[in-house]
């Protein structure tokens, strides 16, 4: 499980220097030849569209490279955030050239380039992906190649956002549960999306571990008993029970979708961190982390 | 005395996922054709019924005491059904193949006291759903039918029947169904006055052998609604029952059926009439052609435990037929008694008059006194 520090989110500096909206350098740019700030390679692109897939409810995300790694983020309602992470070991090439590099580009375009040849994946047959950036204010280069036709993709670069710090750390945390995905998805599939929340409880005692919705059709509770096959750990030490909007935790059921496990971790706040591991095509573990606070107006209020 | 204390509450329970999935597919039959589900515990098994706006189309799915593994209705009088949001049903019981795979066990329990509705699933992983629904006490809803005074019988393979309507489209509203000698004939309805230049045609001919049972005594034409029909074929066809066929001449509705050892369903569907006007359900004697509201509790009150009765001989009615039971207040029929004197064509909605509604105005005499589609008969009389 990563380290929270692994990618930390650090406040870029504003100064009159830097305008919004990046420029986009005009077709006559130098060869490739010219030194790249940062250069990433992965032999299969889907390593990291599918990934990115799973904090794809924002069409605005926050990119961020260090030596570690890439993380990109997506934000909603300053209520919820998705972050993706692929470590530097994932890539086949991975170079980087300042401490890090970091800007705001639109994911859905991103997504589009990196599965420019096929929509579905096919096994067996895969894309090959260059990542190149120059710097403040250049485009992300993306070089494409499939079966030897090779795609260049130039997709804007915009000043960074603030990201949200959540403060979620380790020592905070009251109650964790980690749960094989496969029990957990069709739960959150089929959660009731008239409910405006969904209510997690979370104890020692009876019910253990339970997920609730109010909606028009009436309440619904889903209840997991702490020796259930599919918990593998349960560390809870006190009865929490927490609203979160249902509209800001229903993107992550894509993240869920993709992973083996999920954990679920909650502070004294309330906050809740879920935590997914996924498997890559080539085997290799990736994390997506979704944080999340609660319905202020429910806040302390039991089910 | 004790009963009455002990206060109403039902339970059932089903054991096996294979069975939850009989129960969430029914719903979806029933969601075909009504917005409301209707939940009834009686002697001799659970109903779970609707009928739809226009009130042309009644479905009624019934397990018996055998299809559960706790069968607890609380002694004494059997009670008024509980209705129900069709939608939140579907919501709950949604998906019949992960029933299937993921659930063990269900369990209902149905409170009039609270006017709740517990559904609650012990799935696999030792995970518990627990569902909460509201329900409304209802009057009852019962269409009343004789299977057994149609001249026409068919049984089909629901694989027969289900190949057959997938050719028409999915929109197709109405599809004639006729019979003559030995060839039965399927095709889309097209209305009078329809350019038929314009639409596609579409006929499917099938023969007596291709049935499980044919047996036609008067040759007929009758044009029904497909729509609320395709939930019971689906529901036959993944059950994989025989689907029995009843009906007359057009004008009486036409009784779709399937069943096993332990359940049944029937889908009552109006026809057309034969001029093409508005199809007169039902005649009584006796009965007020302008009423479309409820003809007397009493005879609302014999319909109540009747179900429970052994006797299997009834009488055609003498008296006001037992009009569908809807609910206190006044019935919003879309089709007004007014409309009877218009000739012109209506909506193509509206064209299936409510199969409930009394009329003293029947297209041609009865050669033979027969019962009428609200004739009294309890379950029993067409039990196997």
């Amino acid at each position: 499980w990563p380290d929270r520090n692994l990618c930390y989110v650090r406040r870029v500096p504003r100064t009159g220097l830097w305008r919004t909206g990046a420029m986009l350098r005009s077709p006559g740019d130098p060869g490739d030849d010219e030194r790249f700030v940062f250069v990433a390679s992965l032999d299969n692109a889907r390593n990291l569209s599918n990934l990115l897939k799973a904090i794809h409810f924002r069409d605005q995300v926050t990119f961020f490279a260090s030596a570690n790694g890439i993380r990109m983020t997506a934000e909603a309602a300053k209520s919820v955030q998705g972050n993706a992470f692929i470590q530097a070991s994932i890539f086949q090439e991975f170079r980087i050239e300042e401490d890090s590099v970091i800007f705001l580009i639109n994911l859905t375009v991103l997504l589009d380039c990196l599965t420019i040849f096929s929509a579905s994946s096919l096994p067996g047959v895969t894309t090959a992906l260059r990542m190149c950036y120059r710097g403040y204010g250049y485009p992300l280069t993306l070089f494409l190649e499939e079966s030897g036709v090779v795609t260049v993709c130039k997709i804007q670069t915009q000043e960074p956002e603030e990201t949200l710090d959540f403060d979620f750390c380790s020592t905070n945390v009251v109650n964790k549960i980690i749960l094989q995905s496969e029990s957990l998805r069709e739960t959150f599939a089929e959660l009731d999306m008239s409910s405006d929340v969904l209510q997690i409880t979370m104890s020692p005692e009876k019910p253990y571990f339970r997920l609730s919705t109010f909606g028009d059709a009436g309440s619904t509770h889903c209840d997991y008993p702490k020796d259930s096959d599919m918990i593998e750990a349960f560390h809870c030490n006190q009865t929490q029970c927490n609203k979160y909007k249902i509209s800001l935790l229903k993107p992550s059921t894509k993240a869920l979708a993709l992973s083996s496990k999920v954990s679920l971790r909650t502070d004294n706040r309330g906050f809740l961190s879920l935590q997914y591991m996924i498997r890559n095509e080539d085997g290799q573990i990736c994390f997506v982390e979704y944080y999340c606070c609660p319905d202020e107006e429910m806040e302390g209020l039991d089910s | 005395g004790s009963d009455i204390i002990a206060g109403r509450k039902m339970r059932f329970l089903v054991a096996g996922g294979q069975n939850v999935a009989v129960v969430a597919r029914s719903i979806q039959a029933l969601a075909k054709v009504g917005d409301e589900c209707y939940i009834q515990a009686f002697e001799d098994g659970l109903t779970l019924r609707t009928v739809n706006s226009s009130r042309s189309a009644f479905a009624s799915f019934h397990f018996s005491p055998l299809f559960f593994q706790t069968f607890e209705r609380g002694g004494g009088e059997v009670q008024g059904p509980s209705k129900v949001v069709m939608k939140a049903m579907l919501s709950v019981f949604k998906s019949p193949a992960s029933a299937e795979r993921g659930v063990e066990l269900c369990k209902l329990v149905v409170n009039p006291d609270t006017d709740r509705l517990l559904v609650q699933f012990l799935c696999r992983h030792g995970v518990t759903k627990t569902h909460t629904l509201s329900v409304m006490d209802c009057e009852q809803l019962q269409a009343v039918y004789s299977r057994d005074s149609c001249t026409n019988t068919l049984c089909a393979n629901p694989r027969l029947l289900a190949d057959t309507v997938v050719h028409f489209p999915s929109n197709q509203e109405e599809v004639t169904l006729e019979v003559n000698g030995t060839k039965v004939m399927f095709r889309n309805y097209v209305e009078p006055g329809q350019d038929s230049h314009q639409t596609v045609l579409t006929e499917f001919v099938l023969t007596a052998p291709e049935f499980d049972r044919f047996s036609v005594q008067e040759s007929s034409e009758i044009t029904f609604c497909l729509k609320e029909l395709r939930g019971l074929l689906t529901f036959a066809d993944l059950s994989r029952m025989p689907v029995n066929i009843h009906f007359s001449e057009p004008g009486s509705p036409v009784i779709y059926s399937v069943q096993d050892s332990a359940m049944d369903a029937t889908f009552l569907l109006a026809t057309l009439a034969e001029d093409g006007t508005l199809c007169r359900g039902a005649r009584g004697p006796s009965g007020n052609s302008s009423c479309v509201e409820i003809s007397g509790m009493e005879s609302v009150s014999r319909e109540r435990g009747e179900r429970g009765d052994s006797s299997g001989d009834l009488d055609p009615p003498s008296g006001p037929q037992i009009p569908l039971d809807i609910s206190t207040g006044p019935l919003d029929l879309s089709v007004g008694d007014e409309d009877e004197d218009i000739p012109s064509t209506p909506p193509p909605k509206k064209i299936f008059r409510s199969l409930f509604f009394p009329s003293t105005l029947p297209p041609h005499p009865p050669s033979t006194p027969r019962h009428e589609v609200l004739a009294t008969a309890s379950e029993s009389e067409d039990e196997i």
